[in-house]
């Protein structure tokens, strides 16, 4: 008795996991420029980024030979700003911030006019944790600050919103990485009007733990001995 | 093949006068700090003496270099960088210096009879895996004057750069090809231990990364002064 009890429940728990998707990597990665809407690098500065998309894995695959898709975020506001010029290692950690991603077939994105990077469906938004550190750092002292970020932001709203539960995936904790940010230096520029080069990846939450899905049938086969 | 080759040192030639800046190669991989044995962290505890190396692939060139991925695969091995030990920055930034140390760029041609397919494989870093990644002919060889690592051992993320001397590989050199600005390289990447897919046993690091080359030497600033000194 007490080994059917187990069987049950432990195929209860095996057959709500096998709704979730089978994905072994969920990214978003786009390249992209920040700029401060007033003072680079000092608290209370709004600092905005604006960004192409370069590669969505499941599960929101990305139509990319008939869409454009462009990220914006909005609204990142620097809560303290630390320079230790002795180590050259600046850190930033900001509060507040919306990410949204649109899918567009009209205007192709041009730096120079921000509007054509934030036209189009609303693909995903998110909004973004308090507490998103950027750290540069100048580790050979040639007097380029370069680095990394990271933080977590939580899916709200878009036309893609509804994958992420039919997934399986909670909507917080996706991990909102900064990668190769980096000040203008001889290797690269930034438009007018930009301060720093940001490359930004989205990945699915650490801990999540991908299933595999099967039939009725195989339960069944499972528990027929 | 030749003509590849002829078009990447052409362009590199070329790009001394047309352009001042470019991302040359992206290069994707993992990394790894001495003590490699399963289960137990060579990183981010770094002493002095102990050697990170890392392997992975080149997954993109920019423009005007040419490649062939339908011919090649192109893969990257860093090696011999020796730890001068770990530097607190406080806020659990830590920074790492490297002295000495190589990166090899390479493409193995599909075709080769001695070709495997690159793979990190189960336990790696072990030699049968690091050999399907070193395979192929040396594209260009890197020595690194300088190498820095920074890294949150909080967050799991952190930033590299360094500076290699590069030369084109041996076959390359007996065919006659030369790097017109072997020294306006420089590799420039984040490193990540935790949030960035599944890091593969043996190794500490994601890494993600550019090589960049730049055709001008920067320049010092000096005073008049000093100029005039020169000619005394």
């Amino acid at each position: 008795m007490f080994c059917k009890l187990l069987s049950i429940v432990f195929m209860l728990v095996f057959v709500v996991s096998s709704a979730v998707a089978q994905c072994d990597t969920y990214t978003i990665n786009f390249d992209g420029y920040s700029s401060f809407e007033s003072n680079p690098d000092s608290v209370g500065s709004v600092m905005e980024i604006y960004g192409t998309a370069a590669t969505s894995e499941c599960p929101f695959p990305m139509d990319s030979e008939n869409f454009e898709y462009t990220a914006v975020v909005t609204g990142l506001v620097v809560e303290s700003f630390e320079w230790d010029q002795t180590n050259r290692v600046k850190t930033l950690v900001f509060s507040g911030g919306t990410l949204s991603i649109y899918e567009d077939s009209e205007t192709t994105a041009d730096y120079a006019n921000r509007e054509t990077l934030s036209d189009g469906t609303l693909f995903l938004q998110s909004n973004i944790a308090n507490g998103w550190q950027m750290t540069l750092d100048d580790g050979l002292d040639n007097g380029v600050y370069s680095g990394f970020a990271g933080g977590t932001c939580e899916f709200i709203a878009g036309s893609s919103l509804s994958q992420i539960m039919d997934s399986g995936l909670p909507n917080e904790n996706w991990n909102f990485n900064g990668l190769s940010i980096s000040d203008p230096s001889f290797f690269f520029s930034v438009p007018d009007g930009y301060h720093r080069f940001c490359d930004l990846l989205i990945t699915s939450p650490t801990d999540f733990t991908s299933n595999n899905s099967v039939t009725w049938g195989h339960m069944k086969t499972l528990f027929s001995n | 093949m030749l003509k590849f080759l002829l078009s990447f040192c052409v362009v590199l030639v070329a790009s001394s006068v047309i352009a001042q800046e470019a991302s040359v190669l992206n290069i994707t991989g993992y990394l790894y700090e001495s003590d490699n044995t399963t289960g137990v962290d060579g990183f981010a505890e770094s002493n002095p003496g102990d050697i990170l190396a890392g392997y992975g692939f080149v997954t993109d060139t920019n423009e005007p270099l040419e490649w062939s991925q339908d011919n090649f695969e192109y893969t990257w091995y860093m090696y011999d960088l020796v730890s001068e030990g770990t530097q607190d920055l406080g806020n659990n930034l830590i920074r790492i210096m490297y002295s000495s140390g190589h990166i090899d760029i390479i493409a193995d041609r599909y075709v080769s009879p001695d070709h495997s397919s690159a793979t990190y494989g189960i336990d790696p870093p072990q030699s049968q895996y690091l050999d399907t990644f070193t395979n192929g002919r040396i594209y260009l060889h890197g020595t690194f004057s300088n190498f820095a690592l920074t890294y949150n051992t909080e967050t799991g993320n952190g930033n590299f750069e360094g500076d290699p001397f590069f030369e084109v590989g041996p076959w390359y050199q007996s065919m006659g090809y030369y790097l017109d600005n072997p020294a306006g390289y420089s590799v420039v990447g984040v490193v990540n231990s935790d949030n960035i897919g599944t890091i593969p046993d043996g190794f500490d690091l994601y890494a993600d990364g550019n090589v960049y080359h730049y055709s001008t030497v920067p320049n010092d600033d000096v005073s008049w002064g000093s100029i005039k000194n020169m000619f005394h």
